[in-house]
């Protein structure tokens, strides 16, 4: 070893690169003359630019999952907009504050918030959900392109300040009343029965706030907890009842306004699997 | 569109999008989706950023293709809104400092597995490994720039361009970046030869980078296989 002080790595790589000012480079070189170990430095340098070389060599696969709804959602944007349908953010106004936790699928209540309340249309968007098909009859189940524009959405609604709903509230008992006397288990509805069952809702008035918080096997559903928080401050009327859609739990919004029934997925993110009328 | 569309080049289908084809944006990422996936993970060191960055970063260009002046390849222009998506995701994840990263090795090990190498020797393999556990220690900038220039390839004026920064700074943050790899790697190589009686060191943090490089002596000697 020479002089006991060695330069350090990055001073060396800065040699390499030609960054040091003229002194500095005579200092270097003097002592890599006399310095074994900092010539290895530099010649372990290279290895690190050759070994970051091979490495970007190295093909990498885009995960199907990503490359599929990566590409479902390009192509169903060019439909949009060649229909000239404005997405939602597009639509939005200003693009606001940024929220990763929606954009990334990271759930929070909040946009499960804003997710929910894009589906039902209480922050006046509830056509949303049926641009896309122009029918507001049916639509396509499993596509997740509706709440991905919610959760877009979700920056113009929450910092746009879109009128009764800018104040997600936690939800908890004053949200959700609870009627300890009337535990459901979720129904099972598919396709074919939901025009039916939500006919059966609107008629019975078995509604949103007559099902409890707690009635929904292995917890609360965050959408319908928040969906009953929204209707509550809104002038639409909305209910929201818990029920098995194929296996999973979901939550059917009925807003007897429009005799509009809508299947929401409980799990994140909260998509839309479903729309009909009745 | 009266174009042939078997083989159109990128230019000619970044144009159709523009002039109304629906399909041909998606047709674009389709034919670069792997290279850019590659891209964002790398700048990212992160799977979940990387997809995040990713997706907003092509609906933005789907969105801004009217913007592409045919100044610079097609890719070019793609890999520039990818990293700087990946380097504004990371922006924000740090902002959010409460929320837990994931191990570093657990990260290195979801990047090394993405790769689709069919028969990998098992040394090059942890060779590999430690390339991006190490490069996941040092900061979004000083490894955008390693991505770039030492990985894409791309020369340090491109870079430049690219982060929308001096090419003097590309090179600085990429010269800074090998320097502290060098200790790192040194580092991770003797933990993979350290006999039993060494104290193994899991995490990478743990490493004091700055006083193995100021002591490259240290580097040698705990190994004991230099003399």
């Amino acid at each position: 070893m020479s002089d006991g002080i060695h330069p350090a790595a990055d001073e060396l790589a800065d040699l390499q690169v030609g960054l040091v000012d003229a002194p500095t480079r005579s200092r270097l070189t003097a002592h890599l003359s006399t310095c074994v170990d900092c010539t290895a430095t530099v010649a372990a340098l290279d290895d690190v630019a050759r070994l970051l070389a091979a490495e970007g060599g190295q093909p990498l696969v885009m995960p199907p999952t990503l490359a599929h709804s990566l590409d479902d959602r390009l192509r169903r944007l060019g439909v949009e907009r060649q229909a000239g349908v404005p997405s939602l953010a597009e639509r939005r106004v200003g693009s606001g504050a940024k929220t990763t936790a929606a954009r990334s699928g990271r759930w929070t209540r909040q946009a499960v918030f804003v997710a929910a309340a894009a589906v039902v249309g209480v922050t006046g968007v509830w056509g949303i959900a049926h641009l896309d098909g122009g029918s507001s009859s049916q639509s396509d189940s499993a596509s997740s392109a509706p709440a991905d524009e919610a959760a877009e959405g979700l920056s113009g609604s929450t910092s746009g300040g879109s009128g009764n709903n800018s104040s997600p509230h936690v939800p908890g008992t004053a949200v959700m009343p609870r009627h300890s006397a009337e535990h459901h288990s979720p129904e099972v509805v598919g396709p074919r029965t939901l025009a039916a069952f939500a006919a059966g809702l609107a008629k019975t008035g078995r509604a949103s706030n007559s099902v409890p918080a707690d009635s929904v096997p292995g917890g609360t559903c965050p959408v319908r907890d928040h969906l009953l928080d929204v209707g509550r401050h809104s002038d639409q009327r909305v209910t929201a009842t818990p029920v098995r859609w194929q296996g999973d739990l979901a939550v059917v919004l009925v807003r007897p306004a429009g005799r509009q029934a809508t299947v929401v997925s409980c799990e994140p993110p909260a998509r839309r699997l479903y729309s009909t009328t009745y | 569109m009266t174009e042939d569309r078997s083989q159109p080049d990128d230019a000619t289908l970044l144009r159709a999008h523009v002039d109304g084809d629906p399909d041909a944006f998606a047709d674009l990422v389709q034919r670069h989706r792997d290279r850019l996936w590659a891209l964002a993970l790398r700048t990212t060191g992160d799977a979940d950023d990387a997809a995040d960055a990713l997706q907003e970063a092509l609906i933005s260009a789907f969105r801004r293709a009217d913007g592409f002046r045919g100044e610079a390849q097609v890719t070019t222009w793609l890999h520039r809104i990818v990293v700087n998506a990946c380097l504004d995701q990371l922006r924000r994840r740090r902002a959010k400092a409460t929320e837990a990263l994931p191990e570093d090795e657990d990260r290195a090990a979801i990047l090394s597995s993405s790769a689709t190498i069919e028969s990998d020797p098992a040394e090059a393999s942890e060779q590999r490994a430690d390339v991006i556990a190490a490069l996941a220690q040092l900061s979004a900038d000083q490894r955008a720039a390693l991505v770039l220039v030492d990985m894409q390839g791309y020369s340090v004026q491109e870079a430049a361009e690219l982060l929308g920064c001096a090419a003097g700074t590309v090179k600085s943050r990429c010269s800074r970046g090998r320097g502290r790899l060098v200790p790192l790697l040194a580092q991770y190589r003797r933990n993979q030869q350290a006999p039993a009686d060494v104290e193994p060191v899991t995490s990478p943090t743990a490493f004091p980078t700055e006083s193995t490089a100021r002591d490259p002596g240290a580097t040698h000697d705990t190994g004991g296989g230099t003399q």
